[in-house]
């Protein structure tokens, strides 16, 4: 009897005080983690909507530049070659150059505008007549010099893109690089 | 016992928070990577793709192919002709850099199209290429005048003729087109200050205008001129013992000699003809580097002759840029010896990297009467018609300037003449890319 109540004595003697230091120090851990995920919830939540733009016009971007990829190899040749407008007679899959998507191939003059921060594309007839609608094809753009041109810009062979997202002061800039060679064989100028 | 209490859980809770977020990051840098991985996949395919194309186009342009058998079929470095099925031959296959490439080809009359696919990782991409080829081909059908780049009337400027080029058609001070025309993809007919598009040419007047805004447009490909044996298996030795001259022979000199045997100023395979000569020719086949005729000088060509004349590159004659290898002025002529029916072609093999030229001017006359076949053919040399130039026969030139009262027309017969049946070379004239679809043609969804 007396060795039963020694051992319990002992044991609440090893017991004593570590239940409060545990507490408090799981507490303050606790608390620590809590604050930091709300704080990063906090961040989270107030910065979703701007990461969720940006995220989508880089996608956005993106698909422009592979979509203008495209009409670029099929170019024949281009008419309109500055910084923020692009305009190219070109083979796209249409039963009309403003129509609806076909099987075939026919030749369009494209029209590609950037300002704003926007691009926007018109197709039309390879004369100009019966331009379909401007459709924003790409925006949150940060310039509007879009493309660049080689040789030259008089008879160019090849065409640069460069699309510069749009950032936010302390966001890292982002801007998409391609190029491509027509492909089509285009006839050269008389001289002026 | 000693491990009760919060620090644990408290532990296991924040290192299942930060696995979460680890997680969270790295799920999306492998869905930024594998969008990157799939650009480059894409590219790395379209390479292979247009890889496939580039092969088709060597084997058709080196391999000899037959009527029966007018398939190229390669498959790992064995070529093969073969026969088509459906029109489309056998598909050829090949690799790289990693990637495959898989092509058919349908071949007709003077062209190929080509569908090649390229596969890099699982990823596909299919393009679409018609090449064409004017060996054996009757190149002047639609039009007689044909022009690579451009084709600019000005002063006064007639062409009586069907018209074709790629790019513009450019008119101006009174000139006019009487017949068909047709301008490149995306080109234009611009006619100003008094010029016109007509057509219904009844002598001496065409009796009615068209719309330059309605001029329909079409690509044109003008192969390049393949000739072949013609710098050494030539009919050239026949100057001057064979193809005699007339009147004085020294104004006459060709390779360098007089036609009186004296050293003389011409180069190599050079015929220049000066004051009031003449030379004909009855041979079948020549080579030149150039031809100069001034002051009332004469090639004839002998009756009854088919006469072609190939006119090497500037490379192969050491030639400055810019040289015109044929130069007629102050009168000359190119004609008959009889006034009657001739057959005369000059092929022009020109250079793609180094200009030539043809020059006509100061009322020279190509052919008088108009009722032969009379041809020029110079898909890399620009053309020069001017001060009161006459010429009548089938023209095609990689540019066409008509200027100063110049005139060109062309008979019926100047439609049905066949480019000589030459080697093929194939030059690509139009790419498109193809959609993805299953079944069909090979050329469905292009």
């Amino acid at each position: 009897m007396a060795e039963q109540r020694d051992s319990g004595a002992t044991r609440l003697r090893d017991e004593r005080g570590f239940a409060l230091t545990e507490l408090l120090i799981g507490t303050l851990l606790a608390l620590a983690l809590i604050g930091s995920a709300v704080g990063l919830f906090v961040t989270s939540v107030r910065s979703q909507p701007r990461t969720s733009d940006r995220a989508g016009d880089i996608g956005d971007a993106r698909v422009f530049a592979e979509s203008l990829s495209r009409e670029l190899r099929q170019g024949v040749t281009v008419a309109i070659a500055s910084p923020s407008q692009l305009e190219i007679v070109t083979y796209v899959k249409r039963a009309s150059c403003g129509g609806t998507t076909a099987g075939s191939a026919i030749a369009c003059q494209v029209t590609y505008t950037c300002s704003s921060g926007a691009c926007t594309r018109v197709a039309a007839n390879v004369d100009g007549s019966a331009p379909g609608p401007a459709v924003q094809v790409v925006a949150g753009l940060a310039d509007e010099n879009v493309f660049s041109y080689s040789p030259d810009a008089v008879a160019p062979t090849y065409v640069g893109i460069r699309l510069a997202i749009e950032a936010a002061p302390g966001e890292d800039a982002i801007t998409l690089e391609d190029g491509v060679a027509l492909r089509n064989p285009a006839p050269e100028a008389p001289p002026a | 016992m000693r491990e009760h209490g919060f620090a644990v859980p408290t532990v296991l809770l924040m290192l299942l928070a930060v696995s979460a977020i680890v997680g969270v990051a790295v799920t999306s840098a492998v869905q930024a990577q594998r969008g990157t991985t799939r650009d480059a996949d894409t590219k790395s395919a379209l390479l292979a793709a247009e890889a496939g194309v580039s092969q088709a186009l060597l084997h058709y342009n080196r391999v000899p192919t037959t009527p029966a058998t007018p398939c190229v079929v390669s498959d790992g470095g064995q070529v093969t002709l073969a026969a088509p099925v459906d029109g489309w031959c056998p598909a050829s296959v090949g690799t790289v850099a990693g990637a495959t490439f898989s092509y058919q080809v349908e071949p007709s009359e003077g062209a190929l199209t080509i569908v090649s696919t390229g596969a890099a990782d699982g990823v596909g991409r299919r393009v679409d290429v018609t090449a064409r080829s004017s060996s054996g081909q009757q190149v002047f059908s639609q039009a007689s005048v044909l022009a690579q780049d451009w084709l600019t009337l000005e002063s006064n400027a007639q062409v009586l003729a069907g018209v074709a080029t790629d790019g513009d058609i450019t008119m101006s001070g009174s000139a006019r087109i009487c017949g068909g025309a047709s301008v490149g993809v995306g080109g234009s007919m611009i006619a100003g200050e008094n010029s016109g598009w007509y057509q219904d040419y009844v002598a001496p007047d065409c009796l009615t205008q068209l719309d330059p805004g309605t001029v329909p447009q079409a690509p044109l490909t003008l192969p390049p001129v393949n000739q072949g044996d013609a710098p050494t298996n030539n009919d050239n030795d026949r100057f001057f013992s064979l193809d005699l001259i007339s009147a004085q022979a020294s104004k006459v000199c060709w390779d360098g000699l007089k036609g009186n045997g004296a050293p003389g100023a011409c180069g190599e395979r050079e015929l220049a003809l000066s004051s009031n000569t003449s030379v004909t020719l009855a041979g079948d086949t020549y080579s030149f580097c150039r031809l100069e005729m001034d002051s009332n000088t004469n090639l004839l060509i002998a009756a009854g002759a088919t006469v072609r004349i190939y006119f090497d590159s500037p490379e192969a004659c050491g030639q400055a840029p810019g040289t015109a290898q044929l130069a007629l002025v102050s009168n000359s002529r190119i004609t008959s010896s009889e006034g009657g029916a001739t057959n005369v072609a000059m092929y022009f093999v020109g250079s793609g990297t180094q200009a030539t030229t043809i020059h006509l001017q100061s009322n020279t006359q190509v052919s008088g009467g108009c009722e032969q076949n009379f041809v020029i053919y110079a898909p890399r040399t620009a053309i020069n018609l001017d001060a009161n130039s006459t010429y009548c026969g089938a023209l095609a030139g990689k540019s066409i300037l008509i200027d100063s009262n110049a005139k060109v027309y062309a008979d019926a017969g100047a439609s049905t003449f066949t480019l000589p049946p030459a080697a093929p070379h194939y030059v690509v004239e139009r790419f498109v890319e193809c959609s993805g679809v299953s079944g069909g043609a090979p050329d469905a969804g292009c």
